[in-house]
């Protein structure tokens, strides 16, 4: 046996012998993958209307000349006067691999020669919302805001817990008492009502970008002090093990000693952590844009889109709009299944 | 004059409770302990778990604040010590912990358990570190080969001698050897004991053993200093003390060793448990166990004389 | 001839691949007192466990015999250990502090007992629970039967748990390391508290221990365990004073024992092995000072007779 044995391969075996856990961490790589694809993958920009589509359902496949292709719809009204699509089925275009720079998609030429009746061609995959914007190019440009929120959030409400929590459990007495009166004071606010005060007292024409960083600003402040009063308590513990006050007999300075010592044995715990919170911050994101707190039209993220879903008339009407509640079920799902096997592999106490 | 010179020495720990911390009562865990250390000797503490043996210990390192008293290493006071000398004083002064799993930092390996005295005081320049480390970890019996494992990887007695080569590397002039050898199986205490033995006689050091176990104790000590809830009852030149122990409370300790062969004190009766040392018993703080016990010992604290050069605590010697 | 009260025939205990205990052979009778001793690692825990069925049933085989009264205890059925464990053979635990459940005052702990093995229950079980405290050495037992364990000390739940496992009158008392845990002088009143109840009820005990002084004052006989085998077996006071085996010359050796300072320890190099690299041929021969060529080829068969040693080289022959 020699001593780098440790952490990663405990990793690899709780992986490895969690099909379960497999499967998330297969799922939630996909899901950032295509986020970081998304320009190249989605067949449309992120707000590439077309008023001639609005609610259109999701386009059904023919194969004409022995390749995928679709029919031009136009619209009629019923007698609720909504619109329902008819398919100019004398006209076939077809899907085509990189087409505009994109993975796939309808050359424009082809699609955009409108046949009588004023059909015209356009491939959702998923359907489209209200003003004929392709839901599967939302969905995927929309990840990015909803599959980051988490992972930034995490990180900087981990960062302050970490200096928080490693300030106090580690110095003890006042500065400890401060820092867990402030953790408190933090805890007691209510989180919901603070983010809508702030999210009102917030310009609503900001922008987008910084409409993010704000809900990610508001989302980890919240949440940073449940985190430090744990880490406090871990470090707390730790401050009188036995190589810690070795430590000191040897005179090594006590910010090193937090740092080197005592802050590293918490990582395993953060790791567990972290993971079983990211879902949390993306589930916040999406209630905070359903809500209308969040990222607003144009721009895109999960919680935006549900935001399409929110009557069941309306899903009675385009079913097709629930389908982002599907995408945020399995990230956060994976999330789960992922942070329960780092827990298996990286907590002590659940050995044998 | 003596190399360690303790004098007076108390410690108490604050109770504490309620939404700001505070204090509630203190816990007088060590009290009026005085003694003194020469190079080259062994002065052995004993006691029961609670008698403070541990925490006068790390006091004497400065890991702990004492209430009063005073400490003295070359006539110089510890307490007020701050800066330069305080790094000299942390390079003199230096401990062993009793579990060897819970002394060492499981993410660091062996080399930079021992290395990080050296480096954080700058005894060697960082290219010859490791040559450093490779001569001490042969001073405590260990090879090359354990320089970069991680703790997990040695059994226990190879832990501990880590421990021993992480105190030895600062080179001091005192060790506090706290309980080092009772968590280890019994054919690896002796290897222990050998080499701690041996390396006071090759460096002169003084040692500062810190142990409940008699058999031990007798073993390596050249004086010893039995404790009861936090005071000395008896003192004195330990072969003497284990042989004919004065203390109604150090015979009874005597008595309680499982030994092998003879059995000194037979007759001696074991009985009763330690106090909690958040209820003192009044007087002598022995008398609720003590055979002896009078009226006087519930009233008055017997303050302790040298008799015959040992010194004992007791009003009926 | 009637069979001995516990007779445990080449027991072996394996952990999936490792194997932890290893054709483990030995008679306990009728009022006797057997220490097994041995460093950690060696296997004596988990062989009296064993006793009692008390092995995780998955991922571990319990092979050969343990007979209690010539009754065959190895693969019985869960629902038959039940009045065997704390009626027959009854166990004390190293841990005081952990082995009593803290929302239990102590005559529940006791009455639970006392209602499984004697079928007593009501005034007549407070009684004998109160009789038992007493019988324990625990002073005021009338008093203390409403207490919790942590109004205990750890002396006072050792002998909380002794009376608990006196209460099922067994005929067998297995001690795993019951007094490691508590301070010196308290072990010492333990110590003397089971010897004296031994005799008085004429119970025999399996006292397993790292420490040769405690065997010394509690044991009749004493078996010496190495790396899951037994190597030595005779009357305590001859293995401890003229051990056949280097390993238990070794041991004797290590400990400083009460006795005026006279030189060095004599200790055993190297490290106690983990059962997962045990050495071939005899277990000790890396550590031994006698060891041969043969040693790390064959395992030593174990001498025949009361005085039991497994070594090629026993010492006797070279003195």
């Amino acid at each position: 046996m020699n001593g780098t044995t440790g952490t990663f391969s405990r990793l690899r075996s709780a992986f490895a012998s969690s099909p379960l856990a497999k499967t998330a961490l297969v799922v939630l790589g996909g899901l950032y993958l295509a986020a970081v694809l998304a320009g190249w993958l989605a067949p449309y920009g992120m707000d590439d209307e077309s008023r001639g589509h609005s609610w259109a359902p999701p386009s059904s496949w023919h194969w004409v000349d022995g390749r995928p292709s679709i029919h031009p719809v136009s619209y009629t009204f019923d007698e609720n006067a909504r619109r329902v699509y008819v398919e100019d089925s004398s006209r076939a275009v077809p899907v085509r691999l990189f087409v505009n720079g994109r993975l796939f998609g309808l050359d424009s030429l082809e699609a955009a020669a409108t046949s009588e009746g004023g059909a015209s061609a356009r491939l959702y995959l998923l359907g489209a919302d209200a003003r004929g914007r392709d839901l599967l190019s939302r969905l995927l440009y929309g990840s990015r805001v909803s599959l980051s929120i988490g992972i930034v959030g995490v990180s900087i409400s981990t960062l302050i817990a970490l200096v928080v929590g490693g300030l106090a459990g580690f110095f003890g007495g006042w500065v400890d008492r401060l820092l867990m009166r402030l953790c408190e004071v933090f805890m007691l606010i209510p989180a919901f009502y603070l983010l809508m005060l702030l999210r009102a007292t917030l310009p609503l024409d900001w922008d987008s970008r910084v409409v993010y960083l704000s809900i990610v600003l508001i989302l980890s402040f919240i949440g940073w002090a449940g985190l430090a009063r744990v880490i406090r308590g871990l470090v707390q513990s730790l401050r009188s093990a036995d190589y810690i006050v070795a430590a000191r007999a040897l005179g090594v300075p006590p910010l090193v000693i937090l740092r080197r010592h005592a802050l590293p044995q918490t990582f395993g715990f953060l790791a567990i952590q972290a993971t079983l919170s990211i879902p949390g911050y993306v589930v916040a994101e999406s209630g905070l844009s359903l809500l209308g707190l969040g990222i607003q039209d144009p721009q895109t993220s999960w919680g935006n889109l549900l935001q399409e879903a929110m009557s069941i008339a309306e899903i009675r009407l385009h079913p097709w709009s629930l389908i982002p509640g599907l995408f945020l079920f399995a990230a956060v799902l994976s999330y789960n299944l992922a942070g329960d096997a780092l827990r298996d592999a990286l907590d002590p106490r659940s050995d044998r | 004059m003596s190399l360690l010179s303790v004098r007076g020495l108390s410690v108490s720990f604050p109770v504490r409770g309620g939404l700001w911390g505070r204090v509630r009562q203190r816990v007088h865990a060590v009290q009026d302990v005085s003694f003194d250390l020469q190079a080259g000797e062994t002065l052995s503490l004993v006691g029961e778990s609670g008698c403070g043996k541990s925490t006068t210990g790390r006091a004497i390192l400065r890991l702990l604040e004492p209430d009063a008293g005073s400490i003295l290493l070359d006539g110089a006071e510890v307490r007020t010590m701050e800066g330069e000398a305080l790094r000299s004083f942390r390079r003199q002064v230096q401990i062993v912990f009793q579990d060897p799993s819970a002394a060492l930092n499981p993410r660091r390996t062996a080399f930079q358990a021992v290395a990080e005295g050296l480096i954080v005081h700058g005894l060697v320049s960082r290219a010859s570190v490791r040559d450093r480390v490779r001569e001490i970890f042969d001073l405590v019996g260990l090879s090359d080969e354990h320089l970069d494992r991680f703790p997990h990887a040695f059994s226990g007695g190879q832990r501990q001698r880590i421990g021993i080569a992480r105190a030895l590397a600062l080179e001091p002039r005192v060790l506090v050897l706290d309980e080092p050898v009772s968590a280890l199986d019994v054919s690896v205490q002796a290897q222990v004991l050998n080499l701690l033995e041996d390396i006071q006689a090759r460096t002169g050091m003084a040692y500062l053993f810190i142990a409940h176990d008699m058999g031990v104790v007798r073993h390596v000590a050249h004086r010893l200093a039995v404790m009861y809830l936090g005071r000395i009852v008896e003192e004195g030149p330990a072969e003497e003390v284990c042989a004919s122990p004065r203390h109604p409370y150090t015979r009874m300790l005597v008595a309680s060793v499982p030994s092998l062969g003879e059995r000194s004190t037979a007759g001696t009766v074991v009985r009763g448990e330690l106090p909690s040392p958040l209820t003192p018993p009044s007087g002598c703080a022995f008398h609720p166990r003590c055979p002896h016990a009078q009226d006087r010992c519930r009233r008055e604290r017997p303050q302790g004389e040298v008799v015959s050069g040992r010194f004992q605590a007791c009003w009926y010697l | 001839m009637t069979a001995p009260l516990l007779e445990v025939r080449d027991l072996s205990v394996s952990f999936g691949a490792v194997q932890v205990v290893d054709g483990l052979s030995y008679v306990i009778e009728r009022g006797q007192s057997l220490g097994l001793v041995g460093e950690s690692g060696c296997g004596k825990s988990v062989s009296s466990l064993a006793l009692l069925g008390l092995l995780p049933p998955r991922g571990c085989r319990v092979e050969g015999s343990i007979r209690l009264e010539g009754r065959e205890l190895v693969g019985l059925p869960a629902p038959q250990w039940m009045p065997i464990r704390g009626g027959r053979i009854a166990m004390v635990f190293q841990d005081p502090m952990t082995a009593l459940n803290p929302l239990l005052t102590v005559e529940r702990h006791l009455r639970e007992v006392l209602a499984i093995h004697q079928g007593l229950e009501g005034e007549l079980a407070r009684k004998e629970a109160t009789r038992w405290l007493d019988r324990v050495g625990i002073p005021d037992p009338a008093a203390r039967l409403s207490t919790y364990p942590h109004e205990l000390s750890g002396g006072m739940r050792q002998r909380v748990l002794i009376a608990m496992a006196l209460a099922g009158k067994p005929d067998l008392l297995v001690a795993d390391e019951p007094t490691t845990a508590l301070d010196v002088t308290i072990q010492a009143q333990i110590l003397d508290l089971l010897s004296d109840l031994r005799r008085e009820l004429g119970m025999s005990m399996l006292f397993i221990t790292h420490d040769l002084g405690v065997v010394e004052r509690v044991a009749d006989r004493v078996a010496v365990l190495y790396a899951g085998r037994k190597v030595e077996e005779g009357e305590v006071s001859e293995v401890l004073r003229a051990p056949l085996h280097p390993y238990t010359d070794g041991l004797v050796g290590s400990v400083p024992g009460f006795r005026p300072r006279s030189g060095r320890l004599r200790s055993i190099p190297g490290q106690v092995p983990s059962p997962a690299a045990w050495p071939g041929g005899c277990r000790f021969h890396p550590r031994c000072p006698h060891s041969q060529e043969d040693c790390t080829r064959i395992v030593p068969t174990e001498s025949s007779g009361s005085r039991k040693v497994a070594c090629h080289h026993a010492l006797e022959a070279q003195r």
